[in-house]
């Protein structure tokens, strides 16, 4: 049935996908840059061409195009894996990052930083990022360890107690961002569904390296943690007979989770459903083994977020629709469906 | 040898075992017998260090017993039907019995354990169905497997000696058959030098079986002993329910019998 045969089918048709959507990133958007150009680039670049193209289509690409579409590529793995992580956790496909409030969490205390001139300490920006992310990082951690306070009964997570405790933390989150929002002077602030929606617009070289050198690393730490949630799969004291810290690793899971969805939130806004999406659909495709849909968000779901981006960016040229709404447009028919699916299952 | 000294435990004010001294033999088949609610299962998972006593003390030979990874090495627990990622494959959720082992691919060897497990128990033409379409005798054959793959530290038979498999209601959705290879697996284990300790609910399994029993009742140990010294007024003690004895180990409750003849 499955196999590696199976498997290098899967590996080879989303190499060739991931790679036609990066195309269709780099060659769309209001600036004209088609194929042709793109490749005399790459070869002029390389050094084995002349360059045919003004210098302006040149910086439109290695200054805006390029930056955002990695920018878009890193936090989709980052909130695919961030959500196939906390699934894991909580042994429940429904646990994504926006729905348990974690990324609301996040927002609210950006915006708190953004009012008390956090982003302004520095002269440098990459500085002003970082600490930025500090505070979303607390943000991020407040709310998850309160959600898990409160949904956590005898080594069991309560689902329907976790789910309307994220209900509660969103709303309390949102219109926390609203008010400061509406309070503040800042421009940027000001735009309250760049926080509600997302959007990748700030990207350019800084966001993106700032971005990376944080969640890169922290991507290939989740990466290990395949067979720790396989063993948590079976119930904590069970993952405990395995040999697994289950207090460690839950931490762990948990601090990693945060740190990627905070890092993106800082800089990108909520960009909803990409954590319950991405996981989801690998799992229904290729089985719940959790070493593999690790992995596999990461291909998946920074495909996934190009292609969001690009849509969003183009779909109404010269102006740009929030990327939230794209990725809940498609993600809130995926929760639907495992909603009714858990109905037939469990009967509840 | 597991050593439990003055082991209590106390929860949400309830007392649920209560000074419980004893001790497990590595090649010896311990049963733990008693009515609903006497601790049996409680017994089980802090002997196993699954959960932690209230006081007393729990002693494992040559292993530190605050490091998850070396107690996973020396014992394996089969636990009443656990909560489970229905999409993983049989095969995936046996392995996870190496985990202990390897750190990131299994080697030959787990392979060669895990193929032979599978055989073993008869699941291996279903190891790459889905859990969730298992029935559940054969997803209680499944966690067989995967505790009995764990207690394997190489391929070798005497890998497994000195040992300790605990099992809670391992008989739990097994038809005649499969109860009966469990009885030969337990069998074989403890002759290779391995100490099981089970909480079992049918008391003439457990007397044919069994090495040694532990009686509980009401968080209490009440008795310690061999098969052969069992009586109908142990039983009748244990249970607050008359029994009579019918055959060689063979105790059945008077009631029901009484009932049997009244139908001829």
């Amino acid at each position: 049935m499955t196999g590696k045969r199976s498997n290098s089918i899967w590996y080879v048709s989303l190499a060739v996908i991931w790679f036609v959507i990066l195309w269709f990133g780099l060659t769309s958007g209001s600036f004209e840059i088609g194929s042709g150009d793109l490749w005399n680039i790459l070869q002029y670049k390389l050094g084995f061409a002349e360059l045919k193209l003004d210098n302006l289509s040149v910086s439109v690409l290695t200054q805006i195009r390029i930056p955002r579409v990695i920018l878009a590529a890193i936090v989709g793995a980052s909130l695919s894996i961030a959500g196939a992580g906390l699934q894991g956790l909580f042994r429940n496909p429904l646990a994504d990052p926006g729905l348990i409030g974690v990324s609301t969490g996040a927002s609210a205390f950006a915006a708190f930083a953004i009012v008390l001139g956090i982003p302004a300490l520095f002269s440098v920006s990459w500085l002003n990022m970082f600490a930025l992310n500090v505070f979303t990082f607390i943000g991020a951690l407040v709310v998850m360890f309160l959600a898990i306070m409160i949904a956590h009964s005898r080594g069991n997570t309560l689902l329907t107690t976790l789910l309307l405790t994220g209900i509660a933390l969103n709303a309390l989150g949102a219109s926390v961002t609203g008010l400061l929002t509406f309070l503040s002077e800042d421009e940027q602030l000001r735009n309250i569904s760049f926080w509600m929606l997302g959007s990748l617009g700030g990207a350019n070289w800084t966001t993106t390296l700032v971005l990376a050198i944080i969640n890169v690393p922290v991507i290939i730490l989740l990466l290990t943690r395949g067979k720790v949630l396989n063993a948590l799969s079976l119930g904590e004291e069970n993952a405990g007979y395995l040999g697994v810290n289950v207090r460690r690793e839950k931490s762990i899971i948990i601090i990693l989770s945060s740190l990627l969805v905070s890092t993106c939130v800082s800089l990108t806004g909520v960009i909803g459903f990409v954590g319950l999406v991405v996981p989801h659909v690998i799992r229904l495709l290729k089985g719940g083994d959790n070493k593999f849909i690790l992995f596999n968000s990461i291909i998946v779901g920074s495909g996934f977020l190009i292609l969001a981006d690009t849509i969003s960016r183009t779909i109404i040229i010269p102006q740009e629709l929030p990327i939230g709404i794209i990725t809940s447009l498609a993600g809130a028919p995926v929760f639907l469906y495992i909603i009714i699916k858990n109905k037939q299952k469990a009967g509840v | 040898m597991i050593r439990l000294d003055n082991i209590s435990l106390q929860l949400n004010r309830k007392t649920l075992l209560q000074d419980i001294s004893t001790s497990f033999m590595p090649g010896e088949h311990t049963v733990i017998l008693g009515p609903n609610g006497a601790g049996k299962s409680t017994l089980l998972r802090v002997a196993a260090l699954g959960i932690q006593p209230t006081s007393g003390s729990i002693s494992y030979p040559e292993v530190d017993i605050s490091s998850q990874a070396q107690l996973s090495k020396v014992r394996t627990f089969l636990t009443q039907q656990s909560m489970f990622n229905s999409e993983l494959t049989v095969r995936e959720l046996v392995f996870m019995g190496r985990y202990p082992y390897y750190h990131r691919t299994p080697d030959a060897t787990d392979i060669e354990i895990v193929e032979n497990a599978l055989q073993r128990f008869s699941i291996k033409h279903l190891s790459e169905q889905k859990l969730q379409f298992l029935s559940g005798g054969e997803l209680q054959r499944t966690h067989l497997a995967r505790v009995y793959v764990q207690l394997f530290t190489d391929e070798q038979i005497s890998s497994i000696r000195n040992k300790f498999l605990f099992m809670d209601e391992p008989v739990n959705n097994l038809d005649i058959k499969h109860q009966e290879e469990l009885i030969t697996l337990a069998t074989e284990l403890t002759e290779n030098g391995v100490g099981v300790v089970s909480v079992l609910h049918d008391i003439n399994m457990a007397l044919h079986t069994a090495d040694k029993l532990i009686l509980l009742k009401k968080g209490l140990l009440t008795w310690e002993l061999t098969p052969t010294e069992i009586t109908e007024n142990i039983l009748e003690d244990l249970y607050e329910l008359p029994f009579e004895q019918t055959g060689d180990l063979i105790f059945s409750p008077k009631r029901i019998r009484s009932k049997i003849y009244q139908l001829l």
